[in-house]
């Protein structure tokens, strides 16, 4: 029993938050309009999760923003504030404006690695995303499915997802994310827009992925 | 004296026997730097635990295998993990790491999850900010980033065990698993990680050749197949291989050049090789002599002190040459009357000689100890054996050749004592002065050992790239946590990690490495509990199920398991390294390892040991380095006052003034040579200090020599001191050219001091010039 947990636990924790992310990132932009360097794109999201023994479904909703190069910010605003932020450098998740998590690049490879996935996406190359998946589309311009599956079931990391499904017309509509162990996500997203003007404030400190002085 | 040739026969005759004697008793040679530490600074226990930690250190190698080609480098990589099981030379090769080997340290935690926290959520906890975990939890349900199903929930409810894994400082976390081997990517190039620890003394020669030999025989094969491939190597054996490889190419070739030019310049001399056996057989008997007291007087004998002392009794080979010189001339005579022309120089250059080296006796240190005992020695024998034998082995007639060499010796004196070179004597002066000034400005100290290794560049280059690509460094220095029981182990290396990772953070260190870093101590674990179940638990957890609508309870009791220990570190486990940080532990106490990487500032790190009870900080490249440092320091000092001791013997023969004059060649020999080394940006080390001790006897007899001299032998004598000084250059001078910095710097020294002592020798005399 113990085992059965324990593994989740440790591959999901280091590798799960950046497969998924990055699976947004790549469905907007890969499916989407492919980002310019120094466009952004400003969204809205609702997210509902079904856990396999709980009763009700989780739900939640905020923003994101996406920098090509930069990185990604999902902001929760319901049901509780929160911040992740992925660059290259690292995964942040802050509340209430203080770090709760910080899981560094070096450290950590896989975000690196998905981050490759993520960037390669950003100028319309797929070669890393086909090193783990098989991607599959159906449909024409105004109405298109991809269906991404791990290329290596066996593979502890990318065997956990058994599939990721992406729908959408002029941009991504939603993602569904169905995993091994009979968990379930879906994602809409709402509202986007591309934008070229360059990330200020905020936005633009959170992607600084350079080290604080 | 044919008597005393008998009887001094009779001595050698014993000394041989009792070294027969203790060469079939076996002898050891001490090789451990530490033996030369005066005895009350030695400490046998750490040097035990020093001893097995760089001991495994030392065994194990890093091999990077790479390719464009991701293929070709897993083929690669297989193929020479393949090799190297095959080999019989390894203990443990790691390619294929268990897929499952995260899976197993997941097992290894979970039970005890509730004892285990980051430093940082220990912190929350403790300043009452459980509810930023609570939050976090919450965010990590909801958001993309979910880690959880209800079943996590109800065991783990505030995911801490997945927060406590993501922090572990796993050694090799720039590397992943990429189908069972470890592996990364550097633009286009993968590469994959082999481990392999040796089972044989990496520093023996013999281990060495095979083991390189079939690592590079295995490299050559797969290049023939994948000219592409590349494999990095980090360990010590490669580098211990190569500095072998390179200082026995370059001894081979330092000895034939000075071999042949030392024959060469005895034949163009005497026509005759003579002179050479004469030479030799006194070096030898003095050895020997040597050998045999050191051997019986302390048992045994430090190869530093052995290399060194054979040196410094090669001085003698200056006494020698003063004799077969005076077989030189007409009125040279029978070998008695030679040995008798020359004998007051050479009786007070081998007094002088024999002062200095004995002044060593006065350090408070075993190896100079030993040198003193075995150059004063093997000096002695030297000396008798040329007053006693080389008469009566030596029957040839006067050499009368040798006009023009003796005229051409004789230019150094004219140099000194005629009027028409006073303009170029001031000018030499002057230059000297000037120089030495100019140098004595650039004089810079170097005790640091790793500087007077040559390491080869080509391997220096492979572990930075093997560093950048991996996190993996080949450090040597180590903390020694030693307490009386094994939890307190764990404690103390808790005490050491705050300190430590400040130090990290400042830059002193690069990282660290210990075993409470992945098992915290059962007292942590307690406590991390209480803090758990008391300002965790207790305040959120019901609402927290509530919000998330888990329901048929919590099975988060915090008081389930025992507690983890290093025990449960089993040998397949990914965390099985951390076993060879446990040098002891049973009834007599525990003794832990905390590994260093990349120490910059030792002085922080010492300080760190020094604060927390049950430490010391072991850094062996350090040690060996405060050592010569201290040596260096010794040796300097002894120089002066090896002068101060030599002047009532020079009183004694020639006056206060004529004392002076013999005392300033080799004094601006001695103050000169290392300036002059430093203007070519040589540093001065133990090795300068070592080198001047040599010089500043060398300066003494060459002084001597001049001194004594009769008018009417002086082209002789003056031959001898050329013959000298061109031999010292032959043997010891040559060392310059090696690249050994150590070796090189002994070298350079000798070198100019030894140009310099002869240069100025004739001033020891009373010149016409007044000089």
């Amino acid at each position: 029993m113990t085992r059965r947990i324990a593994w989740p636990v440790v591959a999901i924790v280091t590798v799960f938050p950046i497969l998924t992310l990055t699976s947004v990132c790549f469905a907007e932009l890969a499916m989407g309009p492919t980002l310019a360097a120094g466009q952004t794109l400003h969204g809205r999201f609702v997210e509902e999760r079904h856990l396999k023994g709980l009763s009700s479904t989780l739900k939640s909703e905020g923003s994101f923003v996406l920098a090509p190069g930069k990185g990604l910010i999902w902001r929760m605003e319901q049901p509780i504030q929160t911040l992740t932020v992925i660059t290259p450098a690292a995964i942040r998740q802050i509340i209430n404006g203080s770090e709760v998590q910080h899981i560094d690049a070096a450290r950590v490879p896989f975000i690196a690695h998905f981050y490759d996935m993520l960037n390669g996406s950003l100028i319309g190359d797929w070669s890393a995303m086909r090193h783990d998946f098989v991607v599959k589309s159906t449909g024409d311009r105004q109405a298109w499915r991809t269906v991404l599956t791990p290329l290596q079931p066996d593979d502890p990391i990318a065997g956990m997802l058994a599939s990721i499904v992406i729908s959408g017309g002029k941009m991504v509509d939603s993602v569904d994310i169905n995993r091994t162990n009979g968990d379930s996500e879906h994602m809409a997203f709402l509202d986007q827009k591309v934008s070229n003007v360059p990330l200020v404030g905020e936005e633009a400190r959170l992607l600084d992925s350079r080290p604080a002085s | 004296m044919k008597i005393a040739a008998l009887a001094w026969g009779l001595v050698v005759a014993a000394a041989c026997v009792m070294l027969l004697l203790q060469l079939h008793k076996g002898v050891k040679l001490q090789t451990d730097m530490t033996a030369l530490l005066p005895t009350e600074e030695r400490d046998t226990f750490g040097q035990s635990a020093k001893d097995r930690v760089t001991g495994i250190l030392a065994q194990r190698v890093f091999i990077l295998i790479g390719d464009d080609d991701r293929s070709n480098a897993r083929a690669g990589g297989a193929a020479l993990a393949k090799a190297l099981e095959d080999s019989g030379m390894t203990a443990a090769v790691t390619y294929r790491i268990r897929q499952d080997s995260l899976k197993s340290l997941g097992a290894m935690y979970f039970p005890y999850r509730f004892g285990l926290l980051t430093a940082a959520d220990r912190e929350r906890l403790q300043q009452n900010h459980g509810a930023q975990i609570v939050d976090r939890a919450i965010a990590s349900v909801y958001g993309p980033s979910s880690i959880a199903d209800a079943n996590l929930l109800q065991r783990d409810p505030f995911l801490l065990i997945p927060e406590f894994l993501t922090n572990l400082p796993m050694p090799v976390a720039q590397l992943t698993p990429d189908d069972g081997v470890l592996s990364t990517r550097d633009g286009n190039q993968t590469w994959v990680l082999l481990v392999a620890q040796m089972n044989g003394n990496v520093y023996s020669g013999a281990f060495q050749e095979r083991f390189i030999s079939a690592f590079n025989a295995t490299e050559h094969k797969l290049r023939a197949t994948m000219p592409h491939l590349q494999v990095l190597r980090v360990g010590a054996i490669f580098y211990a291989h190569a500095g072998a490889k390179s200082a026995t190419e370059e001894t081979t070739r330092l000895s034939i050049v000075s071999l042949l030019g030392t024959i060469v310049l005895i034949l163009i001399v005497f026509r005759a090789l003579r002179p050479l056996w004469l030479t030799l057989l006194a070096i030898a008997v003095g050895v020997l002599c040597a050998f045999a007291v050191c051997l019986s007087i302390f048992g045994g004998i430090h190869v530093a002190a052995l290399l060194f002392g054979v040196s410094l009794i090669g001085i003698s080979i200056d006494y020698c040459l003063q004799y077969v010189c005076a077989g030189f001339g007409a009125e040279a005579g029978l070998p008695n009357e030679r040995l008798h022309q020359v004998l007051p120089g050479i009786t007070l250059g081998v007094a002088t000689t024999l002062i200095g080296y004995a002044t060593l006796l006065l350090a408070p240190f075993t190896g100079l100890h030993q040198l003193a005992v075995f150059s004063a020695v093997g000096l002695l024998g030297s000396f008798l054996t040329i007053v006693l034998w080389l008469p009566f082995l030596d029957r040839r007639k006067p050499l009368l050749h040798g006009a023009l060499i003796l005229a051409t010796a004789n230019l150094l004196w004219e140099f000194w004592a005629a009027a028409r070179y006073s303009r170029w004597r001031w000018g030499l002066i002057a230059l000297v002065a000037i120089l030495t000034i100019v140098g004595a400005t650039r004089l810079r100290f170097d005790d640091d050992v790793r500087h007077q290794q040559a390491l080869a560049s080509s391997l220096r280059n492979q572990e930075s790239q093997i560093r950048r690509l991996t996190g993996i460094s080949g450090g040597t220095e180590f903390l020694l946590v030693r307490v009386p029981d094994r939890d307190g182990a764990l404690q103390t290396e808790e005490a050491l990690q705050s300190r430590l990772t400040s130090a990290e953070q400042d830059g002193a260190i690069r990282g660290f490495q210990s075993i409470a870093q992945f098992i915290p101590s059962i007292a942590r674990q307690r406590e991390d509990r209480g803090l758990v179940h008391d300002k965790l638990m207790l305040p959120y957890l019901a609402s927290y199920y509530q919000r998330l609508s888990v329901t048929g309870g919590a099975q988060a009791d915090t008081d389930t398991a025992g507690f983890l220990t290093p025990d449960a570190i089993s040998d397949d486990s990914p965390l099985s390294f951390l076993r060879n940080l446990i040098l002891e532990s049973d009834a007599s106490g525990t003794m832990h390892v905390v590994l260093l990487t990349g120490i910059s500032r030792p002085d922080e790190i010492r300080r760190i040991a020094e604060a927390v009870p049950g430490v010391r900080f072991v850094d062996p490249a350090g040690d060996v380095t405060r050592l010569l440092g201290e040596y260096r320091r010794r040796a300097t000092i002894l120089i002066a006052v090896s002068v101060i001791l030599m002047m009532p013997v020079l009183i004694w023969r020639y006056g206060l003034r004529g004392s002076l004059r013999v005392a300033l060649p080799p004094a601006i020999a001695v103050l000169a040579a290392a300036p002059l080394v430093a203007l070519a940006g040589v540093t001065f080390t133990f090795f300068n200090a070592m080198a001047l001790v040599l010089v500043l006897s060398i300066g003494f007899d060459y002084a001597v020599f001049c001194r004594e001299s009769k008018p009417s032998r002086r082209p002789a004598t003056m031959l001898g001191v050329w013959l000298a000084m061109l031999t010292t250059l032959l043997s010891f001078g040559l060392l310059v050219l090696s690249s050994t910095y150590a070796v090189h710097a002994f070298g350079a020294t000798l070198l100019v001091g030894t140009i310099m002592a002869f240069a100025f020798a004739p001033i020891a005399s009373d010149l016409d010039e007044g000089f």
